[in-house]
């Protein structure tokens, strides 16, 4: 059984990402949320990061996925720098195998990358466009979902379990990255067991 | 329309103050007799009151703001509170002010004057029979501000959970009457939908009313109104009730004029077993009154006390995931002692935060100052979360 701990910015967050991955890693593979009940802002603490490596050294999963939203764009070096100094700050507290997935805006830009499955799921008619450069993609999910319907950020885990890994890795080249980073790190664990 | 800015005067504990509040979530906070439940209280009482029966323009497109200003005159026991509704665009710029003023006894009548601020004051009685209509047009935006309490306690003796409704339906299909105060607002449309049904689809003729069709559509009604409010879905998440439905045991009689409809109550699944209200722990009738009350209001102003009452820390986290997704649709404005409610605001929030405190015996409402804003984002940036700066240190106190 591989053990991957997953960090993230919210409970929905966590809960989402874990079922993209279960789509393609699921039997022999165990996810446990790290830190519970924590927000974006929380993880910025000295106190959340020594909270982390608690949980890490009392959980001992064999590789960390570290989750935050850029609220950025890739082309914002500063704000983007921010969060990976952020992460190179928490890596050096664990000892742990860990990786980081930098949402570019921010989660939400996951679901545009299977516009079919989200157009779907909301009645909508979203096009095929870049989802990097997406402006706050929450926002335009809100904008333009309606009623009963319409979009709110609780909706994530459900919607990422509809959602068709290998379509999301083909139109979002920073998540096609970090699976490719984390299908390496699951195959050395796999060796190494 | 969101609820902008409240000045009391006389009020229990509340001499004279003035608080401003934010579109979305705000959280009063203070010590134990500050005055936050007296604010609360005012806000509910004040804040629901009549204007003149009148229809509500159409095409409604324009945020509105409105202040209160609350002066109780006790020499003459009358209570007279004015109202000053500004009328803006939605980039802040001002059309023009109206200004309500209502006089309301103690008894509960209620008088209304106004007036139509232009370039000069001039009161209602000199405006033109059009520009007067135009007034009461703008003036019935009030009456469309939806307010919801939810308070300290757990509804009691509630028709549709623990003492069952019944509802009569008259000869002529038209009209019906119910046992249903004390009941859960949100669950008040059942019975008026089954006069719209008449209305609208079903048998005209008192004759040929099928009982079983009555039952059916009562179902139907609430299988329609659960999946548009997703209640299931949001009690699921955020209680322990994974499940809620209209007890199938729904008594229908009809007699030579009326038709009869008893034992209608609400089933909770708890622990994939279906319960009455009353096998519910109080924790989770409380995490169901507040996901129902929020929900049962579409818009408008949400007033909380202390969500945190009875709750488990990693129920009430979600809970206020949950409170502060529906302030995107609607003011919601909490009194809490919960470490774990206030840290649901981020940085840029901090503005929506409002201290109680006692001064000279009577109750101020104040903002956090630049020098505490400044504070309280060091501690969120550095230490820890928002909450660890109101335990340790003085975000309450200026000593």
């Amino acid at each position: 059984m591989i053990n991957i701990g997953l960090i993230g910015e919210s409970p929905y967050d966590t809960k989402a990402i874990k079922h993209l991955l279960q789509k393609r890693y699921d039997v022999g593979y165990r996810y446990t949320t790290l830190l519970k009940n924590v927000t974006g802002d929380h993880l910025n603490t000295l106190k959340a990061i020594r909270a982390i490596a608690s949980e890490v050294k009392q959980k001992n999963p064999d590789v960390v996925v570290v989750m935050r939203d850029a609220d950025a764009y890739e082309s914002d070096i500063n704000r983007i720098k921010e969060k990976q100094d952020w992460y190179i700050h928490l890596s050096g507290q664990i000892s742990n195998k860990s990786l980081f997935l930098l949402n570019i805006f921010e989660l939400e830009a996951l679901l545009f990358a299977d516009i079919d499955t989200l157009n779907a799921h909301y009645g909508t008619s979203f096009s095929n466009r870049n989802v990097m450069y997406i402006d706050r993609p929450k926002e335009e999910l809100k904008r333009k979902t309606k009623g009963s319907r319409k979009y709110a950020e609780s909706h994530c885990p459900v919607l990422f379990k509809l959602m068709r890994i290998e379509i999301v890795s083909k139109n979002c080249t920073y998540f096609r990255d970090f699976l490719g980073e984390f299908t390496k790190l699951i195959g050395e664990n796999k060796k190494t067991a | 329309m969101f609820l902008k800015n409240i000045t009391i005067n006389n009020y229990k504990s509340i001499q004279k103050a003035t608080v401003g509040f934010e579109p979305g979530l705000n959280i009063v906070i203070g010590k134990n007799g500050a005055g936050k439940s007296n604010l609360l209280e005012f806000i509910r009482e004040f804040v629901s009151f009549h204007v003149i029966a009148g229809r509500v323009p159409k095409n409604f497109n324009l945020d509105y703001l409105f202040l209160i200003e609350y002066n109780q005159d006790t020499s003459n026991e009358t209570a007279l509170f004015n109202v000053k509704m500004e009328k803006h665009l939605l980039n802040g710029e001002i059309i023009y002010p109206v200004e309500i003023t209502l006089t309301k006894t103690v008894s509960g009548e209620e008088h209304y004057n106004g007036k139509l601020l232009t370039n000069q004051e001039m009161s209602i009685n000199q405006l033109s029979s059009g520009e007067q209509s135009e007034f009461i047009k703008e003036a019935n935006v009030l009456k469309r501000f939806n307010l919801s309490f939810v308070s300290f306690n757990i509804p009691e003796n509630s028709f549709w959970l623990d003492q069952p409704t019944r509802f009569e339906i008259e000869s002529d299909l038209f009209a019906g009457t119910e046992d249903n105060h004390n009941g859960l607002g949100i669950f008040n449309f059942l019975n008026n939908s089954v006069i719209f049904y008449f209305l609208v689809e079903g048998p005209t003729s008192f004759k040929d009313v099928d009982l079983n069709n009555i039952r059916e559509r009562y179902v139907k009604i609430f299988g329609d109104f659960e999946r548009e409010n997703q209640l299931n879905n949001y009690l699921s998440k955020h209680s322990p009730i994974q499940e809620i439905r209209l007890n199938p045991n729904i008594n229908v009689y009809k007699t030579d004029n009326k038709i009869l409809v008893e034992n209608l109550l609400i089933d909770f699944k708890v622990n994939d077993s279906w319960v009455p209200w009353s096998y519910l722990s109080d924790g989770s009738k409380r995490l169901f009154y507040l996901i129902t009350q929020c929900l049962s209001l579409k818009d408008g102003l949400l007033l909380i006390e202390e969500p945190e009452l009875g709750i488990h820390p990693h129920q009430l986290f979600s809970l206020m995931q949950f409170l502060k997704e529906q302030s995107e649709e609607k003011q919601i404005i909490i009194s809490t002692h919960s470490p774990i409610v206030l840290d649901v605001l981020r940085q840029n929030e901090l503005n929506r935060i409002t201290i109680a405190k006692l001064e000279k015996g009577y109750s101020q409402f104040n903002k956090l100052t630049e020098e505490q804003v400044s504070i309280a984002k060091d501690y969120m940036n550095n230490v820890a979360e928002l909450s660890y700066y109101w335990l340790h240190s003085d975000l309450e106190d200026n000593d």
